[in-house]
C-alpha cells in the first residue's frame, strides 16, 4: 500500500471514531444510549441493518466463494424478504407495543423473568464469543495481507469500534453504520469500476460473463431438492427463511436497530428496505468475486492466494517440488489465457468447440492448482487449508490504482466494525437490562445504568479483543460456539412464535421447549457420531437420512420448540384444570 | 368453551383483527412479487451467458 492508501484509510478510522464519541453528548440516559429515545428515521436504521448483517467475512469470504465456485450463494438470501413480511406482521409491532430494550424481556412479558434470562443468557454465550470471532476472521486475513501484526489489526478495529460503541451508545452504532455502508459500496462501486477498466480492451462486459458462464460460475438458482446440499433454492428459500427470521427477529443485535425507529411504521419501513436491497446488494458482491476470476484469466494470478503459506511452503521441506508445480502453473495460467481470449473472440458457430477447449485448460489449471494446495497442506503437516478468503484482498493490494486500495481495505474495515459495533451495544443491552436491572439493581438511577451500561459496552469490547488474539489457539472452542449458534437460533424463533403466535403457551412450555429445540438439534447434528458410538445398526441405517445442510437446523429447531412447548402447556393446563376437581 | 388464554398472553400475542392497515398489506405483496421477480430474473441470468 502507497501513502495515499494509508491516509485514505487512516481518515477513514479517525472519522468513525469522531463521529461516535461527537454523539456521546446526544444519549441522554439510558433509552437515549440503547434506543436512541426511539428518535431515528427509517432509512438510516434500514441501513444500520445492512451494515449490521454484512460482516467482513461476507464481503471477504464471498468474493472468494464467488471466485472458486460461482454465485450459487446467492440463494441464501431468498428467504430474507418474506422474512421481512412476517416480522413487519408479527414480531415489530408487538415489540413496539410491549415497550421494551430486548427481544428477552418481551418473553418475561409474555412468559416469566425464567424464559426471559434463559434465553438472553444464549444469547449472550453464543454472541459473546462469536464477537471475538468476527474480529478476529477478518483480522487474520488483513495481518498477512497488509503485512501487520495481528495484534495490531486486533487492537485497530476492536479498540476503535469499542471506543465510539461505548461513548455514543446506538446513536453512534447507527450513524457510524450509515456511513460505513456509504463507504462499503462507494468501493464496491470503485472496484467493479476497476475490474471492468483493466480486462483487456477486445475483452467486453459480455465477454467476460461469457467466460464465466462457461465454467458454471453464474449459475444461481438449484431447483434440486437436496437437505444436505447446502445452496439451493428451496434450502434458501425455506431454510433461509426461518434463519432470517429468527435473526432479525430474535437477535438482540438486529432487533435493537429497528426498536431505534420514530414509529411503528418506521419501524418497518427499514426492515422493508432491507428487503428490496439486501439481494442486489449480495449480487453485485458475487458478481465482483466472479468478475476476479475473469480478471485473473488476463492477469497472472498466484498460485496461493494467502502469502503467508506460500512463503512457507516456498521455504519447506516440499519447497523444490513446489517450485516445479508453480512453474507448471505459469504454463497452465499461459494456456488458459489464450483459450479464454480466442473464446471472447470466437464468432457464433466457433463459440462451442472455443468453449470445449476453454474448459478443458481450466480444468488442467485447476488440476496444477490443487497439486500447490496439496503440498501446503503437506508441509503443514495436513492440516486444513482454505484459500479462498484471501482471494479478494490479494486483489485489492495488487491491482487496484492508487487510493482505491485504501478505500477498499477501509470498506473492508467499515463491513467488519459495523458488525462489532451493534454486537456490543446488543451485549451489553442485555448485560445491562436482562440481567443488572432486573436481577442485581432493580432500583437503581438512570445514571447509574447509563454508567453500568458504558462499562458493560467496554467490557465486552476488551473481552471480544482478548477472545479474538486467541481465536487461533482456540480451535475446535471456537467451532463448538459456531454450532452451538446454529442450534440455538431456529430454538429461539420458536420460543417467540409460541409467544406471539399461540394464546396457549404457557411460560413453563415455552423454557422446556426451547431447552428440547436445542438439545433435537445437537441430536440431529450429532446423530452419526452417537450411532457409531453406539455401535447400533438402526441408528447408522438412519443417520444418513438425517443428514442436512445447518440451513434446515432452523426449521427443526423451530419445529421441535413449538411441538414440545405446546406438549408441555398442554399437560400443565390439564394438571392446572384438575387440581380444584381434586380439592 | 373456556378460554384458556393467561391475561398476559392476551395482551402480547397475535389477537384476530389486529393485522395490518390495507397499505401495508399492498407493500408486503410488493416484496412478495418483487422476491419472485429476483428468483426468475436470476434464473434467466445463468441462461443468458
Amino acid at each position: 500500500m502507497l501513502i495515499v492508501d494509508w491516509l485514505v484509510l487512516g481518515a477513514y478510522l479517525l472519522y468513525m471514531v469522531y463521529t461516535g464519541v461527537r454523539l456521546s453528548s446526544k444519549s441522554e440516559g439510558v433509552e437515549g444510549y440503547f434506543l436512541a429515545n426511539r428518535s431515528l428515521p427509517w432509512w438510516a436504521v434500514g441501513l444500520s441493518v445492512m451494515a449490521t448483517q454484512m460482516s467482513a467475512i461476507t464481503l471477504v469470504g464471498t468474493t472468494g466463494q464467488a471466485y472458486a465456485d460461482g454465485m450459487r450463494f446467492i440463494q441464501f438470501y431468498f428467504g430474507l424478504p418474506l422474512a421481512m413480511i412476517v416480522l413487519c406482521v408479527t414480531v415489530v409491532p408487538f415489540f413496539y407495543r410491549a415497550n421494551v430494550y430486548t427481544a428477552y424481556e418481551y418473553l418475561e412479558k409474555r412468559f416469566d423473568a425464567r424464559t426471559r434470562s434463559l434465553t438472553s443468557f444464549f444469547f449472550l454465550l453464543s454472541r459473546g464469543l462469536s464477537c471475538g470471532v468476527i474480529i478476529a476472521a477478518p483480522s487474520v486475513i488483513l495481518s498477512i495481507v497488509l503485512g501487520w501484526n495481528q495484534l495490531t489489526t486486533i487492537l485497530v478495529m476492536g479498540l476503535a469500534t469499542t471506543v465510539y460503541t461505548m461513548f455514543g451508545g446506538v446513536k453512534a452504532v447507527t450513524w457510524t453504520d450509515v456511513k460505513q455502508m456509504g463507504v462499503i459500496l462507494v468501493g464496491l462501486a470503485a472496484c467493479l469500476w476497476a475490474i471492468v477498466s483493466q480486462l483487456p480492451t477486445e475483452v467486453s462486459f459480455s465477454d467476460a460473463l461469457s467466460i464465466a458462464a462457461a465454467t458454471g460460475r453464474l449459475e444461481t438458482v438449484d431447483t434440486t431438492f437436496s437437505l444436505d446440499k447446502t445452496y439451493t433454492l428451496w434450502s434458501g428459500l425455506i431454510g433461509g427463511f426461518f434463519l432470517m427470521l429468527s435473526y432479525f427477529g430474535c437477535d438482540q443485535s438486529q432487533v435493537q436497530r429497528f426498536l431505534t425507529a420514530r414509529s411503528l411504521n418506521e419501524g418497518r419501513m427499514s426492515l422493508i428496505m432491507n428487503a428490496f436491497f439486501k439481494i442486489p446488494i449480495q449480487f453485485i458482491i458475487l458478481l465482483i468475486g466472479v468478475l476476479v476470476f475473469v480478471f485473473y484469466n488476463f492477469h497472472q494470478p498466484p498460485m496461493i492466494f494467502n502469502a503467508q503459506e506460500d512463503q512457507k511452503a516456498r521455504s519447506g521441506a516440499y519447497g523444490a517440488s513446489y517450485q516445479q508445480v508453480e512453474v507448471e502453473y505459469q504454463k497452465a495460467y499461459a494456456a488458459r489465457q489464450e483459450a479464454a481470449q480466442t473464446f471472447a473472440d470466437a464468432d457464433d458457430d466457433q463459440k462451442t468447440s472455443t468453449r470445449q477447449e476453454y474448459l478443458r485448460r481450466q480444468a488442467y489449471a485447476d488440476s496444477v492448482r490443487e497439486k500447490g494446495i496439496q503440498l501446503v497442506k503437506k508441509t503443514n503437516n495436513g492440516a486444513a487449508f482454505t484459500d479462498v478468503n484471501y482471494v479478494f484482498p490479494t486483489f485489492i493490494t495488487s491491482h487496484l490504482p492508487v487510493g482505491f486500495v485504501g478505500l477498499m481495505i477501509a470498506a473492508i474495515f467499515a463491513a467488519a466494525m459495523s458488525s462489532i459495533a451493534a454486537e456490543l451495544n446488543a451485549l451489553s443491552t442485555a448485560s445491562v437490562i436482562d440481567f443488572y436491572r432486573r436481577h442485581f439493581r432493580p432500583e437503581a438511577t438512570d445514571e447509574h445504568y447509563l454508567r453500568a451500561s458504558k462499562l458493560a459496552t467496554g467490557f465486552w469490547g476488551i473481552f471480544a479483543c482478548i477472545a479474538a488474539t486467541y481465536a487461533g489457539t482456540l480451535g475446535s472452542l471456537i467451532e463448538v460456539v459456531n454450532k452451538f449458534g446454529s442450534f440455538f437460533y431456529g430454538s429461539l424463533l420458536g420460543v417467540f412464535v409460541l409467544a406471539i403466535g399461540t394464546r396457549f403457551a404457557t411460560a413453563t412450555g415455552a423454557f422446556w421447549g426451547l431447552l428440547t429445540g436445542i438439545t433435537t438439534v445437537a441430536l440431529v447434528h450429532y446423530f452419526g457420531d452417537i450411532a457409531t458410538w453406539l455401535h447400533s445398526d438402526i441408528l447408522l441405517s438412519i443417520a444418513p437420512h438425517l443428514q442436512m445442510s445447518f440451513l434446515w437446523y432452523n426449521l427443526v429447531g423451530c419445529a421441535a420448540v413449538v411441538i414440545a412447548g405446546l406438549i408441555i402447556s398442554s399437560i400443565g393446563r390439564h394438571k392446572q384444570l384438575s387440581e380444584p376437581a381434586k380439592q | 368453551m373456556r378460554n384458556l388464554a393467561t391475561p398476559s398472553a392476551k395482551r402480547f400475542s397475535l389477537l384476530p383483527g389486529e393485522r395490518n392497515e390495507r397499505r401495508w398489506n399492498l407493500v408486503y405483496t410488493a416484496v412478495f412479487l418483487y422476491t419472485l421477480a429476483i428468483i426468475l430474473g436470476l434464473q434467466a441470468f445463468s441462461h443468458a451467458f
